[in-house]
């Protein structure tokens, strides 16, 4: 769906069309849905924030102008809902004390990690050094493949400038090659 | 090499349905709710709608307070008051506009907004020097009163928004509307000490701030 359409559903949405809402959420739900999945890494998580992301959405669909893309829009609700949520647990685990017994206990296969367990090593590997980029270029990264947005539209969501966001894709993108060891590309070659 | 990085986080990043339980929810969730909605008119007209009714509040309420223009008005007063209002009128603007997600909201300067009452304090120390005595208290309390029903509009349409930096905003639209508590004792305090626009006058913009911030978390 082109980002026109999306905008003509959007108007819908506003105007009380039900039907409008499935389409976009069936057009948009499995982007954020993936973003949201490498972002928190547990899959649990991620359907509650999607759940968390629709409501918000809907709560401030006023505030979408008629006209403007939809993709910034919408990521950078479910951005804001990401990190509040990812904050509130940091405050909460700060409060509480470690159990040591606990740590003996096994974890489910699905309850950390994004839970795709993959045949491809390769892969695997790829989601390791993924995790372990800087949340800012991790962000971007993910963005970038999830959403389909432009440099732009990322600028607009995540509230940097368009050269911050080219750069943390571009180190990100090295960051990974070099971790995979695939050879860095040459100035002036698309990450 | 780089094209199979390429295509891994393509494959590995690929967008996923949710699972359908909770699709379904969501989507019931949603449908019980399905009332249209207005689009809110554009950051601008909102900043506007915002100045406007602050200013006109804030001129009643001053004068219900008592505060009357000085006479006659210091040249240097009548130079600097179009500046805050200014400065009100676009700290609304970007508190409007860092209300609407995804809107191409300039953090950086939204940042640098926060320090216009350093600005402003460096401007009265370099005029005035830091003689002079401190006066009475009465001024910040005229001057958050004159600045508490615009506080409330900005706060009102924030509320209305979406922001995604709720503090950032949140203290932004707090100090456009302490501009207005600060404009009327601008015009209307006879007293020309260093010490006593800092702390009664100006403060007013900073508290009016703080209280704009921890208001957004609230939200």
């Amino acid at each position: 769906m082109d980002a026109d359409e999306l905008s003509r559903k959007m108007t819908e949405y506003q105007a009380g069309d039900a039907a409008a809402f499935d389409v976009l959420f069936r057009e948009l739900s499995p982007r954020i849905y993936g973003y949201l999945v490498q972002s928190t890494r547990d899959r649990t998580l991620a359907d509650d924030l999607l759940q968390e992301v629709f409501l918000n959405v809907h709560r401030a669909r006023a505030t979408w102008r008629p006209g403007s893309p939809v993709l910034p829009w919408l990521f950078a609700i479910a951005r804001h809902v990401a990190a509040s949520r990812a904050r509130g647990a940091g405050r909460r685990a700060r409060r509480e004390e470690p159990r040591e017994d606990l740590e003996s206990l096994p974890v489910a296969a699905d309850a950390t990690g994004a839970g795709r367990a993959s045949d491809d090593p390769r892969l695997d590997e790829l989601e390791t050094a993924l995790s372990e980029l800087p949340e800012a270029q991790r962000q971007v990264v993910t963005m970038l493949k999830v959403s389909g947005m432009s440099l732009k539209e990322i600028a607009a969501t995540t509230g940097a400038t368009v050269g911050a966001v080219k750069l943390r894709a571009h180190r990100g993108y090295e960051a990974l090659r070099k971790r995979l060891g695939a050879p860095a590309k040459k100035k002036g070659e698309a990450a | 090499m780089s094209d199979e990085l390429d295509e891994s986080l393509g494959r590995m990043l690929a967008p996923a349905a949710p699972p359908p339980q909770v699709a379904a929810r969501i989507r019931a969730g949603i449908a019980q709710d399905l009332k249209p909605v207005k689009p809110l008119l554009a950051p601008a007209a909102r900043a506007l709608v915002a100045a406007s009714s602050g200013l006109v509040v804030a001129i009643a309420v001053a004068w219900a307070a008592g505060m009357r223009p000085l006479s006659p008005m210091p040249e240097a007063r009548i130079t600097t008051e179009p500046l805050l209002f200014a400065a009100a009128v676009f700290g609304l603007w970007l508190a409007m506009r860092l209300a609407v997600p995804g809107a191409p909201a300039p953090r950086r300067i939204a940042a640098l907004y926060l320090l216009v009452p350093v600005a402003f304090a460096v401007a009265v120390l370099a005029a005035l020097g830091t003689h002079g005595d401190a006066g009475p208290i009465r001024c910040l309390l005229l001057g958050l009163a004159v600045a508490a029903i615009p506080w409330a509009i900005a706060i009102v349409l924030l509320a209305r928004g979406y922001a995604t930096a709720p503090v950032l905003a949140g203290a932004i639209a707090g100090m456009s509307a302490g501009l207005f508590g600060l404009m009327a004792l601008h015009l209307t305090c006879p007293m020309e000490s260093a010490p006593h626009i800092l702390l009664f006058h100006a403060s007013v913009v900073v508290i009016a701030s703080a209280l704009g911030a921890a208001m957004a978390l609230l939200l």
